[in-house]
């Protein structure tokens, strides 16, 4: 657990047309199988960083060490590597649909790699049915939900085995249903297939999953730990216009109240399991 | 919103529908060139008795068949009426300053006719039973020679197929426009043809844009899937010929054959 999958050491970017890197000195570290969540505002730098990692876009100065990804420094040799590494979910569902068909997106990333033809019938069938799409295989994406959709963008990364799955507010265009559907899938994924994720997003809400949370501002990481580490220092969280989630408010609150909710309280699981416990001492 | 159809594919489970793109483009194609070969009426006949043959094998509605003939006729006409007019040779029973009607110009005129309509048949037979991507496939099949000369076919293949998966997605997001610029008041339905083409401006930029951003998307997403041309790509979709298929070989050889024997040489 302890080992870091991804590292970025003083990483900056800026884009041509603009004076103002769109990142800057943003470093962090992931270790294997956790879930990383990166927190920002529209425009606070969080897509650049994920381009950066696998190389769609190259930071302002790329050292052997700026950008390393399981062990191999981000470079014009390893890039195909690491793209084999690092599957992303981008933002629009449609966006990201190359294949005609379900079964034909999803056989598109083991097209690139030149498996041959009879192992990807089996790796793309068992790949849809693992992302429960089994009875779309020959569905068009026009006759597909954005949730759908989303789930054979995650099926089509899982058939070319990544270690590194990152969501690029891969939610932030669907209803809170197929929101909470994809969430759901990819903890199901994380587990079961050993990933390590990074997603990012603006909503505050998602960092509950997460174990530990880098949040950026005008390209700038402004503070970094725990989610609940993080959310202690509420002069910062303010500044940046970031509310807090519920259920660290709700926590506050009710110890304000003068009830005692332990320290290590940092899930609504738990919060709930805390009262009911207060709820049958009284 | 309800289902868009691209292309004019109608889904139907006859016999043609079984057979292989590849050789029902092959068919569709040659049988333009074969046409040629009719020089008299038994002839004509034999190649409208097959047309007519393909078009009842594939159990459709004769509708959809005038449905493509339809749009086609005004030039189907004037054609015909070309041949009419200025065709000289044979018994003359009428002339008139440029104007000759003639033996030969009659003949030529309903042969024309006859093969424009033919044609026409025989590719809505082609159209109708085969799904769009299963046209570009066959495309793909057929222009494959052109690979000796460094045309890039499958990038040209996945530049097709691509365009056909985002029809419906632009035509999504043109009734998107349209409805937003509609709440704003403007009218597409009303007005002369200048107004309506005005009204059309606003709904055009928009569109570009965003089929650009989708473009730029697109190409980004492919990338982050391993997309670096198509060197070293391998097919998940793939054509198999079957049994089927050489029902569509005799109908063509036979044809050819019979048109050969029969023609006036």
């Amino acid at each position: 657990m302890s080992e870091n999958i991804i590292s970025l050491n003083h990483v900056s970017f800026t884009y041509s047309e603009s004076k103002v890197p769109a990142v800057q000195d943003v470093s962090f570290n992931v270790k294997k199988g956790e879930w990383f969540t990166i927190l920002g505002h529209n425009g606070s730098g969080k897509s650049t960083i994920t381009r950066l990692i696998n190389g769609l876009l190259w930071s302002d100065e790329n050292d052997a060490d700026s950008i390393i990804v399981d062990g191999d420094p981000l470079n014009e040799q390893n890039l195909w590597k690491i793209r084999d590494k690092v599957g992303i979910v981008f933002q629009n569902p449609d966006n990201q649909f190359v294949g005609a068909t379900v079964a034909d997106d999803v056989a598109f990333g083991l097209e690139n790699r030149g498996v041959p033809r009879e192992q990807m019938l089996s790796i793309v069938d068992k790949a849809i049915q693992e992302v429960g799409m089994s009875d779309y295989k020959t569905a068009e994406p026009s006759n597909l939900s954005g949730g759908q959709k989303q789930r054979v963008a995650i099926a089509g990364i899982l058939a070319v085995k990544p270690k590194i799955l990152i969501l690029d507010e891969a939610t932030s265009m669907l209803d809170p249903r197929g929101h909470d559907e994809i969430i759901s899938l990819v903890k199901k994924m994380k587990d079961k297939n050993d990933l390590t994720v990074i997603s990012i997003t603006h909503d505050i809400n998602e960092i509950m999953l997460a174990d530990h949370v880098l949040i950026l501002n005008d390209g700038k990481a402004i503070a970094q730990g725990t989610p609940k580490d993080v959310f202690k220092n509420e002069k910062l969280i303010d500044s940046i216009g970031l509310e807090e989630p519920f259920i660290f408010k709700l926590i506050k609150k009710l110890i304000k109240a003068g009830i005692e909710i332990p320290e290590n309280v940092d899930s609504q699981e738990k919060l709930v399991e805390i009262l009911c416990q207060l709820n049958s001492k009284m | 919103m309800s289902k868009i159809i691209i292309g004019r594919y109608i889904p139907g489970d006859s016999i043609i529908y079984k057979m292989d793109p590849r050789g029902k483009l092959l068919v569709a194609i040659l049988f333009i060139f074969i046409i040629f070969l009719a020089n008299n009426w038994l002839t004509y006949g034999i190649i409208a008795l097959f047309a007519i043959l393909a078009v009842a094998a594939t159990k459709l509605k004769a509708k959809i068949f005038w449905d493509g003939v339809k749009p086609l006729i005004w030039l189907i006409f004037f054609t015909s009426a070309l041949q009419l007019f200025f065709t000289t040779g044979g018994t003359i029973y009428w002339k008139w300053w440029i104007f000759t009607l003639s033996s030969f110009g009659i003949a030529n005129a309903i042969f024309i006719c006859i093969r424009f309509t033919l044609i026409i048949l025989i590719s809505t037979v082609m159209t109708v039973t085969t799904m769009p991507l299963e046209i570009a496939d066959a495309m793909e099949w057929i222009l494959k020679p052109l690979k000796l000369i460094r045309v890039p076919v499958d990038k040209i293949a996945l530049v097709m197929s691509i365009a056909l998966r985002f029809v419906p997605t632009l035509f999504d997001q043109t009734l998107k426009i349209m409805n937003a610029q509609r709440s704003r008041g403007a009218d597409f339905n009303d007005g002369g043809l200048i107004k309506r083409s005005k009204a059309i401006a606003p709904l055009l930029v928009p569109l570009f844009i965003s089929s650009l951003e989708t473009a730029v998307d697109l190409s980004t997403a492919m990338e982050a899937r391993g997309y670096r041309g198509s060197k070293g790509r391998s097919h998940y979709r793939v054509l198999r010929w079957s049994k089927v298929d050489l029902v569509n070989l005799f109908y063509l050889v036979s044809l050819t054959a019979l048109l050969i024997i029969f023609r006036t040489h």
